[in-house]
């Protein structure tokens, strides 16, 4: 009975084509707009999953950070110019030996230079690094390896760079055979790593930037030949500053550790640093403040959809109380010749839940197209979940049901022998 | 041919409408009894109570009072469920204007009984062709009521009153809307049907088309001021049509 139920409906839809796509206008958008925005939602979060995981979820970063200016002049003694800030050597054996959880704590030492390839020119960011940096940051080489324990200590002249620099360099065939200059010294090429897949707002708090030109040399390499002392022209006057290490990156035995053993850390360069020339940066928790950003824009979609599927509810019922009185005739000639009163309460039934569901269907279908729009303007991928789509069409359904009950009731009770006369 | 039990037993049925404290009163003790087979007409003025009259008999409406049994059942007791039930099983309506669903095809509007009596599509499709051969409207099967001429709509509305196969054909004026020569060919229909074995109960206050009946009841402001059988059955046996 319901399937020709349906198929009445829809002729009864088609007889009045504007009139019923004007009354599932509501849900169309309701539907559209939840669809866009869980898809939106879900890209975000995997978007957010995915770099974080990218950083390393086991990882604390320490960062140096140069102290602001007036302080730096206090600390200066008036006998010489050199700033001294950020973390050292000191900093890493202690972080090392003091802290059972951390299985490793890894240097970076971080030099701006030149970079030179042939008469191109351009200011790169040298990045000192030991070799199990690459594995605690899942660092895979697109070509040729990264650098290894042979080439740390024979504080050997190679690099591996993103395809940034190549790409800048404009260079073309193949990297592995590249001498890059940095500084006054050529450096063999011996591994390309991928670019930054997309934008990352978490890289800037962990120390890494996205449009720097890295090149990654070995530690030893970097402090032995470039130093630690770093001059720069400022201001006419010349300014000498020395940092020890840039970065400490410290990987942690189990995830559930790692807010701890970030309080370590803490507790430590706390002790030895209080000018606070350095943060703690933990993947993780910036993890979990995503997460719960993600959460309230959990609560508030609902809250959303339920406000835009409520006023496309009540055009429906709107509409659906107008067609009941227009068809008093219709349901007194039906209930003449046999029709109960569940009959009619679920011809008019199915007609409101193929309209809405209809409705969803057509909503499903711009919210998709609206998803592919905000493709174009936002860094993430939107994904549309099959889930997404089903709740979606179930909500749609709802809403016939809810809306349509009240006037497919009143077209059952009406009283047969006045609906008939009914003009 | 008037053996068994009667189609229709109506026992001092009351109808009264408006409120408690101005009823006004439609139908008045009116008491009868149609026995299968029967061709009756019901005669009278406007207002006097015969759509009403007609309304309690197709069970869409309930007596104020008095007893209602059709074919034996009494519907005083009946829910809305079983009354539909009984609507589509038992009892044909025909329409003095029609009453065909607009939108819907002459042989879907035909089908109609047959879908609320859940009989399968193809069976519907079958039996409403027959019924629609048989009022000799098979040429119109496609069309909607409103390319149909009057005397074509009111023999589509007496095929799907039939279809069911129903034990009582309720008319409520089926020429009032017809000239006299289509009038004179569902006239023909009717008698062919009555001869067929149904029993049929028709409202007209045409004096033509009520002497073609075999028994007259005449309303008059709600009672029943003449019952041509009752009359006759009366004289001969003292049976159980008397008037009260």
């Amino acid at each position: 009975m319901v399937p020709e139920l349906i198929t009445e409906a829809t002729r009864n839809l088609m007889r009045h084509k504007l009139r019923s796509l004007l009354t599932a206008l509501g849900i169309i958008f309701g539907i559209a707009s939840v669809i866009s925005m869980v898809s939106t939602g879900e890209g975000a979060r995997r978007a957010i999953l995915e770099q974080i995981k990218e950083l390393g979820t086991n990882n604390i970063i320490v960062n140096a950070v140069k102290p602001p200016a007036e302080q730096n002049t206090k600390k200066d003694d008036g006998q010489s110019s050199m700033l001294r800030y950020g973390l050292t050597f000191r900093d890493l054996r202690q972080i090392r030996e003091t802290l059972p959880t951390i299985t490793d704590a890894l240097p970076v030492h971080d030099v701006k230079d030149w970079l030179w390839w042939k008469s191109r020119r351009m200011e790169a960011r040298i990045r000192g690094v030991t070799p199990r940096y690459f594995a605690a940051l899942h660092l895979v080489p697109m070509l040729g390896r990264t650098l290894d324990d042979d080439d740390e200590r024979s504080r050997a002249r190679v690099c591996v760079v993103r395809t940034r620099v190549l790409r800048e360099a404009r260079y073309v065939g193949d990297p592995l055979k590249l001498q890059l200059k940095i500084g006054s010294q050529f450096y063999r090429v011996v591994g390309v790593l991928p670019d930054f897949a997309s934008k990352n707002p978490d890289r800037a708090i962990l120390g890494i930037d996205d449009r720097a030109l890295e090149v990654y040399v070995p530690f030893e390499t970097v402090v032995d030949r470039l130093g630690l002392t770093k001059g720069t022209q400022e201001a006419g006057s010349y300014e000498y500053s020395r940092v020890e290490l840039h970065q400490i990156v410290c990987t942690v035995d189990r995830e559930e550790n790692v807010t701890a053993a970030a309080r370590g850390v803490q507790a430590i360069l706390g002790t030895f640093h209080p000018r606070k020339d350095y943060e703690v940066a933990v993947p993780v928790e910036l993890l979990q403040s995503r997460a719960q950003a993600q959460r309230t824009f959990d609560i508030v979609l609902p809250v959303i959809a339920g406000i835009a599927l409520l006023v496309g509810g009540i055009g429906i019922l709107n509409i659906m109380l107008a067609s009941v009185t227009e068809r008093t005739r219709e349901i007194g000639i039906r209930r003449a010749i046999g029709a109960s009163q569940w009959d009619i309460t679920l011809q008019f039934l199915v007609e409101t839940v193929t309209l809405a569901l209809v409705g969803g269907l057509l909503g499903v279908l711009l919210g998709v197209i609206g998803v592919y729009v905000i493709e174009q303007f936002t860094e993430w991928t939107p994904v549309i979940t099959p889930g997404a789509v089903l709740v979606s069409l179930g909500i749609s359904c709802a809403t016939g049901v809810v809306f349509g009950l009240y006037p497919a009731r009143r077209a059952a009770m009406m009283d047969p022998v006045r609906a008939l006369r009914a003009e | 041919m008037n053996a068994g039990v009667p189609v229709i037993a109506l026992d001092a049925v009351d109808k009264t409408y408006g409120s408690a404290q101005h009823p006004v009163p439609v139908l008045r003790a009116v008491h009868f009894r149609v026995m299968p087979g029967e061709f009756v007409a019901i005669v009278g003025a406007s207002g006097s109570g015969k759509s009403t009259l007609l309304n309690i008999l197709g069970c869409l409406d309930r007596p104020t009072r008095g007893a209602y049994r059709l074919v034996g059942q009494d519907i005083a007791t009946l829910s809305d469920l079983a009354l539909s039930h009984l609507r589509k099983t038992r009892i044909g309506f025909v329409f003095q204007s029609f009453h065909l669903v607009q939108h819907l095809t002459v042989a879907e509007n035909v089908e109609l009984p047959l879908f609320y009596a859940k009989v399968p599509a193809k069976q519907r499709r079958e039996r409403s062709t027959a019924m629609l051969q048989r009022v000799g409207l098979g040429h119109r099967t496609t069309h909607t009521p409103n390319q149909l001429s009057g005397g074509e709509c009111q023999r589509a509305a007496i095929a799907r009153a039939l279809v069911n196969q129903p034990k009582l054909i309720l008319a409520d004026e089926p020429t009032g809307n017809l000239d006299s020569k289509t009038s004179g060919e569902i006239m023909q229909l009717i008698h062919d049907l009555h001869g067929g074995g149904a029993t049929i109960v028709m409202i007209t206050h045409d004096p033509n088309v009520a002497a073609q009946a075999r028994r007259r009841i005449t309303l008059r402001d709600g009672c029943i001021a003449g019952d041509t059988a009752a009359e006759a059955l009366a004289a001969t046996a003292g049976g159980p049509w008397s008037l009260n």
